[in-house]
């Protein structure tokens, strides 16, 4: 499998997520000027989630085994940068049940729904969904 | 890159015309083998999977769960009377994807969280799904 090159996601020696891959106009945009040191904005991670998200989505449709589809490296940026756009995931799910319940589980290291609703993608998503209000994590 | 219908099954033609349901990440082609379109059906802890998974591997789990189901093996991929049938694909020993067949004669397949197709049997053959490592038959209850 192959991956493209316009963004690319890692974590840096602090533990803090890095994101390149943005055109310059938008990277001098976000800059911190007074330190010269590039500091993300929410917009970029916001850039990023959705980049990677169709990433993983299409390269992962037509696979039905989880720990493949969550094995891909997109799914791994996806728990990495889950922290800082959680409010957007959780309107994705209020938007339609989706597989990005997994993305959740690892990024906060939960499972806010009972073994037997395992699997239920919908009752997954809204578990999440009510995890969100009561932290505080919606739009 | 984008993982195209060509690339992951090259067998398969005119796929806009075999489409028979939207995308939906709710279930895949497991599930929709044993008509389920609720459930997200694996031998993992991530997904369903009804019964207990134990020490198995992939493929021995889903061997048990065709027994304890009632399956049977056979080597006739066509219409039998009063049978259901579903084929398991495996690549490289691992199951990849199961698809059931229809009273028409073709196959109907969830292609993992995307949409549903009618095929025949091998348009799935390829590098993605590997091939067909069994079929399996099980008399048609009446509910």
């Amino acid at each position: 499998m192959t991956f493209g090159s316009s963004v690319h996601s890692t974590v840096d020696g602090t533990g803090r997520y890095q994101i390149y891959g943005f055109d310059s106009s938008e990277s001098r945009s976000s800059s911190s000027k007074s330190s010269g040191k590039y500091t993300q904005s929410h917009r970029d991670f916001v850039r990023a989630f959705y980049a990677v998200l169709r990433r993983w989505q299409s390269e992962t449709a037509f696979v039905s085994d989880p720990d493949a589809k969550t094995r891909h490296k997109s799914f791994e940026a996806l728990v990495g940068l889950a922290e800082h756009v959680t409010p957007l995931i959780i309107s994705e799910l209020q938007q339609e049940p989706s597989l990005l319940v997994w993305v959740l589980e690892d990024a906060f290291g939960e499972r806010p729904y009972s073994d037997d609703q395992v699997g239920d993608i919908e009752a997954m998503s809204n578990a999440w969904i009510a995890w969100a209000e009561r932290n505080g994590k919606i739009l | 890159m984008e993982k195209s219908f060509e690339q992951c099954f090259p067998n398969l033609e005119n796929v806009h015309q075999k489409k028979t349901s939207e995308q939906d990440q709710r279930y895949n082609c497991i599930a929709w083998a044993f008509k389920d379109n609720r459930r997200f059906w694996w031998p993992s802890s991530r997904a369903f999977w009804p019964l207990d998974i134990d020490q198995l591997s992939e493929l021995e789990a889903f061997e048990q769960w065709f027994e304890h189901d009632g399956w049977e093996e056979t080597q006739l991929p066509t219409l039998e009377p009063n049978f259901e049938k579903v084929a398991l694909f495996t690549k490289e020993g691992k199951p990849t994807h199961a698809a059931r067949l229809l009273e028409s004669g073709y196959w109907s397949s969830k292609l993992g969280g995307d949409i549903d197709i009618s095929h025949t049997l091998n348009e799935l053959d390829g590098p993605l799904y590997g091939s067909v490592l069994r079929i399996y038959r099980k008399p048609i209850q009446d509910t």
